[in-house]
Protein backbone atom coordinates (compact mmCIF):
# COMPACT_ATOMS: atom_id res chain seq x y z
CA UNK A 1 0.00 0.00 0.00
CA UNK A 2 1.37 3.48 -0.88
CA UNK A 3 2.23 6.06 1.75
CA UNK A 4 -0.61 8.58 1.46
CA UNK A 5 0.72 11.66 -0.34
CA UNK A 6 -1.57 14.09 1.45
CA UNK A 7 -0.53 12.69 4.80
CA UNK A 8 3.15 13.02 3.87
CA UNK A 9 2.61 16.62 2.77
CA UNK A 10 0.69 17.38 5.99
CA UNK A 11 3.54 15.90 8.04
CA UNK A 12 6.16 17.98 6.24
CA UNK A 13 4.09 21.16 6.66
CA UNK A 14 3.61 20.41 10.37
CA UNK A 15 7.32 19.74 10.89
CA UNK A 16 8.23 22.98 9.08
CA UNK A 17 5.73 24.94 11.19
CA UNK A 18 7.14 23.49 14.40
CA UNK A 19 10.73 24.16 13.33
CA UNK A 20 9.79 27.72 12.36
CA UNK A 21 8.07 28.29 15.70
CA UNK A 22 11.11 26.89 17.50
CA UNK A 23 13.45 29.20 15.58
CA UNK A 24 11.21 32.22 16.25
CA UNK A 25 11.01 31.48 19.98
CA UNK A 26 14.77 30.96 20.15
CA UNK A 27 15.38 34.30 18.44
CA UNK A 28 13.13 36.14 20.90
CA UNK A 29 14.55 34.34 23.94
CA UNK A 30 11.23 32.72 24.86
CA UNK A 31 10.65 29.08 25.70
CA UNK A 32 6.89 28.74 25.98
CA UNK A 33 4.76 29.23 22.86
CA UNK A 34 1.25 30.69 22.78
CA UNK A 35 -0.34 27.23 22.37
CA UNK A 36 1.46 25.85 25.42
CA UNK A 37 0.65 28.98 27.41
CA UNK A 38 -3.04 28.56 26.55
CA UNK A 39 -3.16 24.87 27.47
CA UNK A 40 -1.33 25.28 30.78
CA UNK A 41 -3.35 28.41 31.67
CA UNK A 42 -6.59 26.51 31.14
CA UNK A 43 -5.44 23.42 33.05
CA UNK A 44 -3.97 25.37 35.98
CA UNK A 45 -7.05 25.03 38.25
CA UNK A 46 -7.03 21.25 37.75
CA UNK A 47 -3.28 21.14 38.39
CA UNK A 48 -3.80 23.05 41.64
CA UNK A 49 -6.52 20.62 42.69
CA UNK A 50 -4.37 17.63 41.78
CA UNK A 51 -1.38 19.04 43.69
CA UNK A 52 -3.63 19.75 46.69
CA UNK A 53 -4.92 16.17 46.74
CA UNK A 54 -1.40 14.78 46.39
CA UNK A 55 -0.13 17.00 49.24
CA UNK A 56 -3.02 15.91 51.47
CA UNK A 57 -2.31 12.23 50.80
CA UNK A 58 1.42 12.63 51.44
CA UNK A 59 0.59 14.54 54.64
CA UNK A 60 -1.53 11.63 55.90
CA UNK A 61 1.24 9.22 54.90
CA UNK A 62 3.86 11.26 56.79
CA UNK A 63 1.70 11.47 59.91
CA UNK A 64 1.09 7.71 60.01
CA UNK A 65 4.17 6.00 58.50
CA UNK A 66 6.94 8.55 59.05
CA UNK A 67 5.92 9.67 62.55
CA UNK A 68 9.18 8.38 64.12
CA UNK A 69 11.30 10.42 61.67
CA UNK A 70 9.16 13.47 62.33
CA UNK A 71 9.57 13.10 66.11
CA UNK A 72 13.36 12.70 65.75
CA UNK A 73 13.51 15.78 63.52
CA UNK A 74 11.43 17.67 66.07
CA UNK A 75 14.03 16.95 68.76
CA UNK A 76 16.84 18.07 66.41
CA UNK A 77 14.98 21.32 65.72
CA UNK A 78 14.56 22.01 69.44
CA UNK A 79 18.32 21.65 69.99
CA UNK A 80 19.00 23.91 66.98
CA UNK A 81 16.61 26.57 68.38
CA UNK A 82 18.38 26.53 71.75
CA UNK A 83 21.76 26.93 70.04
CA UNK A 84 20.50 29.78 67.85
CA UNK A 85 18.94 31.60 70.83
CA UNK A 86 22.39 31.79 72.41
CA UNK A 87 23.81 33.17 69.15
CA UNK A 88 20.97 35.69 68.87
CA UNK A 89 21.93 37.54 72.06
CA UNK A 90 25.50 37.95 70.71
CA UNK A 91 24.09 39.10 67.36
CA UNK A 92 21.85 41.74 68.96
CA UNK A 93 24.81 43.14 70.90
CA UNK A 94 27.01 43.32 67.80
CA UNK A 95 24.18 44.86 65.78
CA UNK A 96 23.66 47.62 68.34
CA UNK A 97 27.40 48.40 68.35
CA UNK A 98 27.45 48.42 64.54
CA UNK A 99 24.58 50.90 64.49
CA UNK A 100 26.45 53.26 66.80
CA UNK A 101 29.66 53.06 64.74
CA UNK A 102 27.69 53.85 61.56
CA UNK A 103 26.15 56.88 63.26
CA UNK A 104 29.58 58.13 64.33
CA UNK A 105 31.05 57.65 60.83
CA UNK A 106 27.96 58.99 59.00
CA UNK A 107 27.36 55.79 56.98
CA UNK A 108 23.85 55.30 55.63
CA UNK A 109 22.36 51.90 54.73
CA UNK A 110 21.27 51.41 51.13
CA UNK A 111 17.91 49.69 51.36
CA UNK A 112 16.97 47.13 48.71
CA UNK A 113 13.44 47.48 47.45
CA UNK A 114 11.58 44.48 46.23
CA UNK A 115 8.09 42.98 46.31
CA UNK A 116 7.43 39.52 47.69
CA UNK A 117 4.51 37.35 46.63
CA UNK A 118 3.42 33.90 47.75
CA UNK A 119 3.03 31.04 45.30
CA UNK A 120 1.99 27.40 45.46
CA UNK A 121 3.88 24.61 43.77
CA UNK A 122 1.42 23.02 41.34
CA UNK A 123 3.65 20.82 39.24
CA UNK A 124 6.79 18.74 39.50
CA UNK A 125 7.30 16.81 36.30
CA UNK A 126 9.36 13.69 35.63
CA UNK A 127 10.88 15.14 32.45
CA UNK A 128 12.36 18.09 34.30
CA UNK A 129 15.72 17.64 35.95
CA UNK A 130 17.12 18.87 39.23
CA UNK A 131 13.74 19.21 40.97
CA UNK A 132 12.52 22.13 38.89
CA UNK A 133 8.84 22.89 39.33
CA UNK A 134 5.87 25.02 38.28
CA UNK A 135 4.16 27.62 40.48
CA UNK A 136 0.71 29.19 40.21
CA UNK A 137 1.87 32.78 39.66
CA UNK A 138 2.81 34.19 36.26
CA UNK A 139 3.34 37.34 34.22
CA UNK A 140 -0.16 38.55 35.09
CA UNK A 141 0.95 38.64 38.76
CA UNK A 142 4.11 40.61 37.98
CA UNK A 143 6.44 37.60 37.97
CA UNK A 144 9.36 37.89 35.54
CA UNK A 145 12.27 35.74 34.45
CA UNK A 146 15.15 35.77 36.99
CA UNK A 147 12.86 36.51 39.93
CA UNK A 148 14.25 34.75 42.99
CA UNK A 149 12.22 31.99 44.65
CA UNK A 150 12.78 31.18 48.32
CA UNK A 151 11.08 29.68 51.35
CA UNK A 152 11.25 30.46 55.06
CA UNK A 153 14.34 28.18 55.28
CA UNK A 154 16.30 29.65 52.39
CA UNK A 155 16.81 30.16 48.68
CA UNK A 156 15.17 27.62 46.39
CA UNK A 157 15.86 28.86 42.89
CA UNK A 158 15.03 31.31 40.16
CA UNK A 159 12.19 31.78 37.66
CA UNK A 160 13.30 30.64 34.20
CA UNK A 161 10.11 31.13 32.21
CA UNK A 162 6.66 32.60 32.71
CA UNK A 163 3.22 32.02 31.30
CA UNK A 164 0.11 34.10 31.92
CA UNK A 165 -0.67 32.52 35.27
CA UNK A 166 2.19 30.10 35.89
CA UNK A 167 5.96 30.14 36.04
CA UNK A 168 8.73 27.56 35.71
CA UNK A 169 11.36 27.58 38.44
CA UNK A 170 14.85 26.08 38.22
CA UNK A 171 16.32 25.22 41.58
CA UNK A 172 19.78 25.90 42.95
CA UNK A 173 20.41 22.14 42.57
CA UNK A 174 20.64 22.73 38.81
CA UNK A 175 24.14 23.31 37.36
CA UNK A 176 22.57 25.95 35.09
CA UNK A 177 21.75 28.19 38.10
CA UNK A 178 24.71 30.05 39.60
CA UNK A 179 24.55 31.98 42.86
CA UNK A 180 27.20 34.41 44.08
CA UNK A 181 27.63 33.66 47.78
CA UNK A 182 29.59 34.18 50.97
CA UNK A 183 30.70 31.08 52.85
CA UNK A 184 31.46 30.79 56.54
CA UNK A 185 32.39 33.30 59.23
CA UNK A 186 35.19 34.77 57.09
CA UNK A 187 32.66 35.36 54.28
CA UNK A 188 34.83 33.81 51.57
CA UNK A 189 33.46 34.53 48.12
CA UNK A 190 32.33 31.54 46.06
CA UNK A 191 30.03 30.61 43.17
CA UNK A 192 27.37 28.07 44.08
CA UNK A 193 25.64 25.82 41.56
CA UNK A 194 24.02 22.41 41.40
CA UNK A 195 25.99 19.22 41.77
CA UNK A 196 25.74 16.70 38.94
CA UNK A 197 26.85 13.72 40.98
CA UNK A 198 23.59 13.60 42.88
CA UNK A 199 21.63 10.75 44.35
CA UNK A 200 18.06 11.25 45.45
CA UNK A 201 18.65 14.53 47.34
CA UNK A 202 19.46 18.00 46.03
CA UNK A 203 23.05 19.10 46.58
CA UNK A 204 25.12 22.09 45.51
CA UNK A 205 28.81 22.89 45.24
CA UNK A 206 30.44 26.18 46.17
CA UNK A 207 33.41 26.63 43.87
CA UNK A 208 36.44 28.93 43.67
CA UNK A 209 37.02 29.12 47.41
CA UNK A 210 40.57 30.29 48.12
CA UNK A 211 43.09 27.60 48.98
CA UNK A 212 43.72 28.90 52.46
CA UNK A 213 40.02 29.06 53.30
CA UNK A 214 38.90 28.37 56.85
CA UNK A 215 35.51 27.09 55.70
CA UNK A 216 34.49 23.94 57.58
CA UNK A 217 31.56 21.59 57.93
CA UNK A 218 28.49 23.33 59.35
CA UNK A 219 29.32 26.81 58.04
CA UNK A 220 26.43 28.81 56.63
CA UNK A 221 26.31 29.89 52.98
CA UNK A 222 24.49 33.14 52.17
CA UNK A 223 23.92 35.09 48.97
CA UNK A 224 26.40 37.89 48.32
CA UNK A 225 24.19 40.02 46.06
CA UNK A 226 26.86 39.98 43.32
CA UNK A 227 25.38 39.32 39.89
CA UNK A 228 22.23 41.39 40.54
CA UNK A 229 19.90 38.38 40.46
CA UNK A 230 19.91 37.19 44.05
CA UNK A 231 19.48 39.80 46.79
CA UNK A 232 22.21 39.70 49.46
CA UNK A 233 22.06 37.92 52.80
CA UNK A 234 19.57 35.21 51.91
CA UNK A 235 20.41 31.84 53.46
CA UNK A 236 21.36 29.21 50.91
CA UNK A 237 22.65 26.18 52.78
CA UNK A 238 25.19 24.60 55.09
CA UNK A 239 28.61 23.20 54.22
CA UNK A 240 28.87 19.39 54.40
CA UNK A 241 32.48 18.92 53.31
CA UNK A 242 35.40 20.83 51.83
CA UNK A 243 37.85 19.45 49.32
CA UNK A 244 40.39 20.62 46.76
CA UNK A 245 39.04 20.95 43.23
CA UNK A 246 40.32 19.08 40.15
CA UNK A 247 42.60 21.94 39.05
CA UNK A 248 44.32 22.06 42.46
CA UNK A 249 44.04 25.86 42.59
CA UNK A 250 40.81 26.27 44.56
CA UNK A 251 38.75 24.59 47.24
CA UNK A 252 35.27 23.24 46.67
CA UNK A 253 32.59 22.88 49.33
CA UNK A 254 29.65 20.52 49.12
CA UNK A 255 26.56 22.40 50.31
CA UNK A 256 23.23 21.07 51.51
CA UNK A 257 20.44 23.55 50.74
CA UNK A 258 18.54 24.75 53.82
CA UNK A 259 15.29 24.96 51.91
CA UNK A 260 13.40 21.76 51.07
CA UNK A 261 14.11 22.10 47.34
CA UNK A 262 12.62 18.73 46.39
CA UNK A 263 9.33 18.97 48.33
CA UNK A 264 8.42 22.64 48.92
CA UNK A 265 4.71 23.27 48.60
CA UNK A 266 4.53 27.03 49.27
CA UNK A 267 7.24 29.43 48.15
CA UNK A 268 7.89 33.18 48.03
CA UNK A 269 8.92 35.07 44.94
CA UNK A 270 10.89 38.31 44.95
CA UNK A 271 9.87 40.52 42.04
CA UNK A 272 11.16 43.93 41.02
CA UNK A 273 14.42 43.34 42.90
CA UNK A 274 16.23 46.66 42.68
CA UNK A 275 19.55 46.98 44.46
CA UNK B 1 -13.19 10.23 2.54
CA UNK B 2 -15.30 9.95 5.70
CA UNK B 3 -19.09 10.31 5.66
CA UNK B 4 -20.91 12.55 8.14
CA UNK B 5 -21.41 9.87 10.78
CA UNK B 6 -17.79 8.79 10.60
CA UNK B 7 -16.64 12.41 10.85
CA UNK B 8 -18.66 12.85 14.04
CA UNK B 9 -17.13 9.69 15.51
CA UNK B 10 -13.69 10.83 14.41
CA UNK B 11 -13.97 14.23 16.12
CA UNK B 12 -15.28 12.59 19.31
CA UNK B 13 -12.42 10.11 19.30
CA UNK B 14 -9.76 12.77 18.80
CA UNK B 15 -11.33 15.01 21.41
CA UNK B 16 -11.03 12.05 23.78
CA UNK B 17 -7.38 11.47 22.83
CA UNK B 18 -6.60 15.18 23.33
CA UNK B 19 -8.29 15.12 26.72
CA UNK B 20 -6.27 12.04 27.71
CA UNK B 21 -3.01 13.74 26.71
CA UNK B 22 -3.89 16.81 28.78
CA UNK B 23 -4.92 14.64 31.76
CA UNK B 24 -1.66 12.73 31.50
CA UNK B 25 0.23 16.04 31.52
CA UNK B 26 -1.60 17.06 34.70
CA UNK B 27 -1.00 13.69 36.37
CA UNK B 28 2.63 13.70 35.30
CA UNK B 29 3.10 17.13 36.88
CA UNK B 30 1.28 16.29 40.15
CA UNK B 31 3.87 16.42 42.93
CA UNK B 32 4.63 12.96 44.31
CA UNK B 33 2.33 11.05 41.95
CA UNK B 34 3.94 7.76 40.81
CA UNK B 35 7.24 9.01 42.20
CA UNK B 36 9.69 6.39 43.47
CA UNK B 37 13.23 7.13 44.67
CA UNK B 38 12.95 10.63 43.24
CA UNK B 39 12.02 9.47 39.73
CA UNK B 40 8.68 10.36 38.12
CA UNK B 41 7.66 8.82 34.81
CA UNK B 42 6.76 10.64 31.63
CA UNK B 43 3.24 9.48 30.74
CA UNK B 44 2.67 11.40 27.49
CA UNK B 45 5.33 9.71 25.35
CA UNK B 46 4.20 6.10 26.06
CA UNK B 47 0.61 7.13 25.31
CA UNK B 48 1.61 8.70 21.98
CA UNK B 49 3.58 5.57 21.07
CA UNK B 50 0.60 3.33 22.00
CA UNK B 51 -1.58 5.53 19.78
CA UNK B 52 0.92 5.19 16.93
CA UNK B 53 0.88 1.40 17.27
CA UNK B 54 -2.92 1.15 17.16
CA UNK B 55 -4.22 4.01 15.02
CA UNK B 56 -3.52 4.13 11.31
CA UNK B 57 -5.10 7.54 10.78
CA UNK B 58 -2.64 10.37 10.13
CA UNK B 59 -4.87 12.80 11.97
CA UNK B 60 -3.12 11.49 15.08
CA UNK B 61 -0.23 13.79 14.08
CA UNK B 62 -2.13 16.57 15.84
CA UNK B 63 -2.22 14.50 19.05
CA UNK B 64 1.50 13.76 18.83
CA UNK B 65 2.21 17.48 18.33
CA UNK B 66 0.04 18.41 21.33
CA UNK B 67 1.72 15.75 23.45
CA UNK B 68 5.15 16.93 22.36
CA UNK B 69 4.36 20.56 23.21
CA UNK B 70 3.22 19.54 26.70
CA UNK B 71 6.38 17.47 27.18
CA UNK B 72 8.38 20.59 26.19
CA UNK B 73 6.55 22.65 28.83
CA UNK B 74 7.03 20.06 31.56
CA UNK B 75 10.72 19.60 30.75
CA UNK B 76 11.30 23.36 30.54
CA UNK B 77 12.63 23.11 26.99
CA UNK B 78 11.91 25.37 24.05
CA UNK B 79 8.76 24.51 22.08
CA UNK B 80 9.60 21.96 19.43
CA UNK B 81 12.61 20.47 21.20
CA UNK B 82 10.76 17.28 22.05
CA UNK B 83 7.78 17.86 19.74
CA UNK B 84 9.63 17.39 16.47
CA UNK B 85 11.48 14.17 17.41
CA UNK B 86 8.35 12.76 19.07
CA UNK B 87 6.34 13.41 15.92
CA UNK B 88 8.96 11.70 13.78
CA UNK B 89 9.27 8.74 16.19
CA UNK B 90 5.50 8.22 16.34
CA UNK B 91 5.15 8.29 12.55
CA UNK B 92 8.08 5.87 12.31
CA UNK B 93 6.34 3.54 14.81
CA UNK B 94 3.12 3.77 12.84
CA UNK B 95 4.86 2.85 9.61
CA UNK B 96 6.95 0.18 11.32
CA UNK B 97 3.89 -1.56 12.70
CA UNK B 98 2.09 -1.23 9.39
CA UNK B 99 4.84 -2.82 7.27
CA UNK B 100 7.27 -4.70 9.53
CA UNK B 101 6.40 -5.26 13.18
CA UNK B 102 3.41 -6.62 15.08
CA UNK B 103 1.49 -4.37 17.44
CA UNK B 104 1.14 -5.97 20.86
CA UNK B 105 1.91 -5.15 24.49
CA UNK B 106 5.57 -6.23 24.15
CA UNK B 107 6.16 -3.95 21.20
CA UNK B 108 4.32 -1.18 23.10
CA UNK B 109 6.92 -1.47 25.87
CA UNK B 110 9.84 -1.81 23.45
CA UNK B 111 8.85 1.14 21.27
CA UNK B 112 8.02 3.28 24.31
CA UNK B 113 11.45 2.54 25.78
CA UNK B 114 13.15 3.26 22.46
CA UNK B 115 11.29 6.56 22.04
CA UNK B 116 11.97 7.68 25.63
CA UNK B 117 15.61 6.62 25.36
CA UNK B 118 16.11 8.58 22.14
CA UNK B 119 14.36 11.69 23.50
CA UNK B 120 16.29 11.62 26.78
CA UNK B 121 19.55 11.14 24.91
CA UNK B 122 18.81 14.13 22.68
CA UNK B 123 18.14 16.17 25.84
CA UNK B 124 21.28 14.84 27.52
CA UNK B 125 23.51 15.66 24.54
CA UNK B 126 22.21 19.16 23.84
CA UNK B 127 21.63 20.34 27.40
CA UNK B 128 24.36 18.66 29.43
CA UNK B 129 27.08 16.88 27.42
CA UNK B 130 27.76 19.75 25.02
CA UNK B 131 28.22 22.14 27.96
CA UNK B 132 31.18 20.06 29.11
CA UNK B 133 29.90 19.32 32.61
CA UNK B 134 31.79 16.62 34.46
CA UNK B 135 30.57 13.66 36.52
CA UNK B 136 27.69 12.83 34.20
CA UNK B 137 27.67 9.03 34.52
CA UNK B 138 25.39 8.84 37.55
CA UNK B 139 23.15 11.50 36.09
CA UNK B 140 22.92 9.55 32.80
CA UNK B 141 22.03 6.31 34.54
CA UNK B 142 19.26 7.92 36.61
CA UNK B 143 17.84 10.50 34.23
CA UNK B 144 18.17 8.59 30.96
CA UNK B 145 18.25 4.83 31.45
CA UNK B 146 16.18 4.34 34.60
CA UNK B 147 13.71 7.08 33.71
CA UNK B 148 13.22 5.65 30.20
CA UNK B 149 12.56 2.14 31.50
CA UNK B 150 10.15 3.34 34.16
CA UNK B 151 8.21 5.47 31.68
CA UNK B 152 8.14 2.67 29.09
CA UNK B 153 6.24 0.42 31.54
CA UNK B 154 3.21 2.64 31.06
CA UNK B 155 3.21 1.85 27.32
CA UNK B 156 1.55 -1.49 28.10
CA UNK B 157 -1.60 -0.22 29.89
CA UNK B 158 -1.89 2.65 27.41
CA UNK B 159 -1.79 0.15 24.53
CA UNK B 160 -4.76 -1.69 26.03
CA UNK B 161 -6.51 1.62 26.72
CA UNK B 162 -6.20 2.78 23.11
CA UNK B 163 -7.45 -0.61 21.87
CA UNK B 164 -10.47 -0.32 24.17
CA UNK B 165 -11.23 3.16 22.82
CA UNK B 166 -10.93 1.93 19.24
CA UNK B 167 -13.24 -1.03 19.93
CA UNK B 168 -15.80 1.15 21.70
CA UNK B 169 -18.81 0.92 19.41
CA UNK B 170 -19.93 4.59 19.44
CA UNK B 171 -16.42 5.60 18.30
CA UNK B 172 -15.51 2.66 16.06
CA UNK B 173 -14.52 3.47 12.47
CA UNK B 174 -13.11 1.07 9.89
CA UNK B 175 -9.30 1.24 9.92
CA UNK B 176 -7.97 2.33 6.57
CA UNK B 177 -5.43 4.69 5.07
CA UNK B 178 -6.94 8.11 4.62
CA UNK B 179 -5.59 10.22 1.75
Amino acid sequence: MNFPKKAARALIVLLLLLAGAMAYLASTGQIISAVQNAVVTVTKPVMKLSAGISNAVSGIYDRTVNIDDIMAKNEEMKEEIARLRKKLSDYNKIRAENKEYKKILGIEDKISEYDISTARVIGRDGMSSFWSFTVDRGSRDGIEINDVVFSAEGVIGVVTDTGTNFAKVSTIASPAVSVGCFVGDERDIAILSGDYAVGTEPRCIAQYLPKGTKVKEGDIVTTSGFGSVFPPDLTVGTVESVDIDSSGNYMVASVKPCADVANSKIVFIISNYNN
Amino acid sequence: MYNKKELRKLFSKYRLYSAIVVILYILGATPGFLQFFGIKPCLIVPFCIALALCEEDFLTMGIYALGGLLVDVSAGRISGFFTIPLLVLCIACMLGVKFVFTADSKSAFAFSFAAMFILRNIDFIFNYLLFGYGGLTGFYIRQVIIHSRYSALFGIPFYFLVNKIMDYRPLKIDARWKA
